[in-house]
């Protein structure tokens, strides 16, 4: 516990930011007007000019053949989840020394695709789209929509630890005010579900995984067949 | 049974994260990494690694610390080298690995870069190498369809159309698009903006069958945007509301301007009307027509197909006051009055060669004769010398009294039509001194006896004429001509006119073109043979060459093939040395100890033993 506050004491808290070498904000619009929905998902550079969104917006619509009614209201959601986004941004973020982890659960196509592995939020080098590259390569994925889904998951999950990362700076600096020097507890984990870094980390532990641990990491990659993908996208209209 | 005693090291290597070196195994087993790679060792951490993966050690967090990064290095080593033929992913490490996956990333492709795994595995390893310096990183991949996670579909019972969109534009979606929205109709249109490109061809589409104009559409004149199609046109489908006056026809084909496909037939029979009307006084055929200018209507005469008949015509019926006969009475107009003797003298010979055809069935050489006789005097002696010489000697007086016949009767004949074409008969005079006689003779035989076919009465004319003219001028015309060339004959002419029969100068000048068309086809035939001829010398003269190219080809290839020989002796010395020398080494490295995986004789119990 020692080393642990410690090393907390080391990292001091950090601005808010993705957790990734670059700081996009992952958009997802899902927007239907008069019986027509378009749904998408991207990244967005928060830095570029606002002015870009609705350049953007007209252009989709254009591309997508949408009723001109869609500019507006894919401008205003992007425009709104970028204010959210910015709105975290000159806060402070309590990272402390935490792996969490991301999970995998979706279909892009035919594929389906399942996995869970842990990502350091103190990285930030770290570049979902290698990962998503490498994941797709050494599964001979073919399918180009896959790599970007995988990368867009891992950043919506990221950005969302990220915003409750805030929260639990915040937290912890209440609890500084409250009692003197205390340190950020347990309990602010965002989500509750970062891991216990010490226990994984310590002097006692290997860092290989235990065997039965290792299906609950392995990644599945399952190839679906048409009828298997009608018969989800039935289930999920 | 394999696996189990696997699984059963890997709980040891759980227990003793690095494998000693003097683990028994090692004794045994060689396992081949690049030169390069010579700092690893399983009991140290070197300076390379140091450098290369500062993150572990520059103690910037517990995670990441010499120890984890030990761990991580040799549990991927040894996990590869459980089966080194194999190549180890990433994805498959990182399930038996706690840790950031970026960071186990990073260790990965350290350890594969530096061939510690992955070294002479099978399968792709260069090719992710490759990747790894970039070179295949950002590939370009086209998608044929739009990309799946956009789309548009239609909330299921939804009571609207989707969109209007013509079916033509969605056709170009990918197969899998259709079973992605199953459960509505609309197909998708592209979501990639070579629509834009399209642009034309979709507003082109007819709004009534959805089908493209092909050749030209009819545009709602009312707004621009409703376009139907000709054969929807046609079959009166207009759409709502719509009537045929509404819609305005527009041709896109790219060749036809607009003023010319505008022409409908009452306007082009109005045209014509008041062309044959006004001939080319285009101002009132304008003013006829009313709807199209002055040029227009020019135009369109002209690309009509009988437009320059019309024209023609038209012309005639100015000067001539609607005489029958076309083009040709009109040169006669304008040549008549460059009449001269050398005219005189070719219509004389064409007049003399008809006649001499109609009556004499003799020889053709006579006839021949004759033709030139007539083109100049001095060449008509020599001609008829040479004649006498020809001809059996029973006939040489006929013939020269023939031929002063025709030349009489061909006098008289311009006297009483003075119209003959005498341009025509230049040209023929012309052709006939090119061709020569022989060739001349037969052309206008051909001529007068197609002619006879055609109706019995010019044969017996011609009979008539000639028996005429052999009585009333004998030796006397003969004599005449020979000393005075034009006026003598003039005259002798003029005196028998009013009793010869008349020949009708149609048939005269049908006789002459005939004759003249012969006589030029006979002289394109020689030229044309004369041509194949230069043409054959050409040919042979081409293949010669090519055949002296060839040879030195052949010439060269042989060279090369003695170097080629030569080259190939050595390589097989060369080989017989190197496998001397493989030899050699292959003896060293079974003294020295096998490699496991390379030496494919190896039995896999013996790595159950091991």
């Amino acid at each position: 516990m020692k080393s642990n506050s410690a090393w907390s004491s080391l990292r001091g808290p950090v601005k808010f930011r993705i957790p990734t070498a670059e700081n996009l904000v992952p958009i997802r619009l899902d927007i239907e007007i008069d019986g027509q929905r378009y749904r998408d998902t991207f990244t967005w550079n928060p830095s570029d000019p606002d002015s870009d969104i609705s350049l953007f917006a007209k252009r989709t619509v254009k591309d997508v053949k949408l009723p001109p009614p869609f500019v507006t209201q894919i401008a205003q959601s992007i425009q709104s989840q970028l204010n959210e986004f910015r709105s975290f941004e000159r806060q402070d973020m309590h990272t402390g020394e935490k792996m969490v982890p991301i999970k995998l659960d979706f279909r892009v196509n035919h594929t389906l695709i399942k996995d869970q592995f842990l990502w350091d939020l103190n990285n930030f080098d770290s570049d979902p789209e290698e990962f998503a590259r490498i994941f797709c390569e050494d599964f001979g994925i073919e399918d180009p929509e896959v790599g970007p889904a995988i990368a867009f998951a891992i950043r919506e999950q990221l950005c969302e630890i990220a915003i409750q990362s805030v929260a639990s700076a915040r937290e912890t600096r209440i609890n500084k005010k409250g009692r003197r020097g205390g340190e950020h507890l347990p309990l602010s984990k965002p989500g509750g579900n970062a891991l216990d870094t010490m226990k994984l980390f310590g002097n006692k532990s290997s860092v290989i995984r235990k065997r039965r641990e290792w299906d609950l990491y392995e990644p599945i990659v399952d190839m679906l067949s048409n009828e298997e993908v009608d018969a989800l996208q039935a289930r999920e209209a | 049974m394999e696996s189990s005693n696997q699984n059963q090291n890997h709980e040891h290597q759980v227990l003793k994260p690095f494998i000693p070196a003097d683990d028994h195994r090692f004794q045994f087993e060689l396992y081949t990494i690049p030169a390069s790679s010579a700092w690893f060792s399983w009991d140290n951490i070197h300076e390379i690694e140091r450098t290369s993966l500062q993150d572990f050690f520059n103690g910037a967090s517990f995670t990441r610390n010499p120890r984890v990064y030990k761990e991580y290095r040799d549990f991927i080593i040894s996990k590869y080298r459980e089966d080194p033929s194999r190549r180890l992913t990433f994805s498959e490490v990182r399930k038996s690995l706690v840790g950031d996956v970026n960071y186990l990333l990073k260790v990965f492709l350290f350890l594969q870069n530096w061939g510690l795994i992955n070294y002479g595995a099978s399968g792709d390893c260069d090719l992710v190498t490759e990747d790894v310096d970039g070179g295949g990183r950002w590939n370009v991949k086209v998608e044929d369809g739009p990309p799946n996670g956009v789309r548009v579909v239609a909330v299921p019972n939804s009571l609207k159309p989707v969109s209007l969109l013509p079916v033509g534009v969605s056709s170009s979606n990918g197969p899998n698009n259709g079973a992605h929205l199953g459960e509505s109709d609309f197909k998708m249109p592209p979501l990639s903006s070579h629509s834009d490109i399209y642009q034309e061809l979709i507003e082109l589409m007819c709004g009534n069958c959805k089908e493209r104009c092909e050749s030209g559409h009819y545009e709602y004149m009312k707004d621009e945007y409703s376009i139907i199609c000709s054969k929807c046109y046609k079959n009166g489908s207009y759409g709502n509301n719509k009537s045929a006056d509404d819609y305005k026809f527009i041709d896109h084909t790219p060749d036809n301007g607009p003023h010319v496909a505008s022409w409908t037939e009452t306007e082009t029979l109005l045209l014509l009307e008041s062309v044959l009307k006004h001939g080319d006084d285009w101002d009132l055929v304008a003013q006829n027509v009313q709807t199209k200018s002055k040029l227009d209507c020019i135009s369109k005469l002209l690309q009509l197909p009988f437009g320059h008949l019309m024209l023609g015509s038209t012309y005639n019926k100015r000067t001539n006051n609607g005489k029958q006969a076309p083009s040709v009475p009109q040169e006669i107009k304008e040549v008549k009055e460059i009449k001269d003797s050398n005219s005189q003298h070719v219509e004389i010979e064409n007049k003399s060669q008809q006649n001499g055809d109609a009556d004499i069935e003799g020889p053709p050489p006579k006839r021949i004769c004759i033709a030139p006789i007539s083109d100049s005097g001095n060449q008509k002696m020599e001609q008829t010398d040479k004649d006498d010489e020809q001809v059996t000697p029973s006939l040489p007086l006929t013939e020269e009294i023939r031929e002063e016949d025709g030349q009489i009767c061909e006098v008289k004949n311009q006297k009483q039509l003075p119209n003959v074409s005498n341009a025509l008969m230049q040209q023929f005079a012309r052709i006939s001194a090119v061709v020569g006689p022989h060739v001349t003779a037969s052309a206008a035989e051909a001529a007068v006896t197609a002619l006879c076919e055609e109706n019995e009465i010019p044969k017996e004319l011609f009979d008539g004429e000639e028996n005429g003219k052999e009585l009333l001028f004998s030796t006397r015309t003969f004599e005449s001509m020979r000393t005075d060339e034009g006026n003598g004959l003039e005259m002798d002419a003029r005196s028998s006119e009013s009793e010869k029969g008349v020949i009708p100068l149609p048939l005269q000048m049908r006789a002459a073109s005939a004759t003249a068309l012969g006589a030029a086809a006979a002289h394109a035939k020689l030229l044309a043979v004369e041509e194949e001829r230069e043409i054959e010398r050409l040919v042979s003269s081409v293949v010669n060459t090519q055949l002296k190219k060839l040879q030195y080809k052949m010439g060269l290839l042989n060279e090369l093939e003695m170097m080629m020989e030569n080259e190939y002796n050595q390589m097989v010395e060369l080989e017989d040395s190197l496998l001397t020398e493989r030899m050699d080494v292959v003896q060293k490295a079974i003294d020295g100890g096998v490699s496991r995986w390379k030496d494919k004789t190896v039995k896999p119990q013996e790595e159950i033993v091991l």
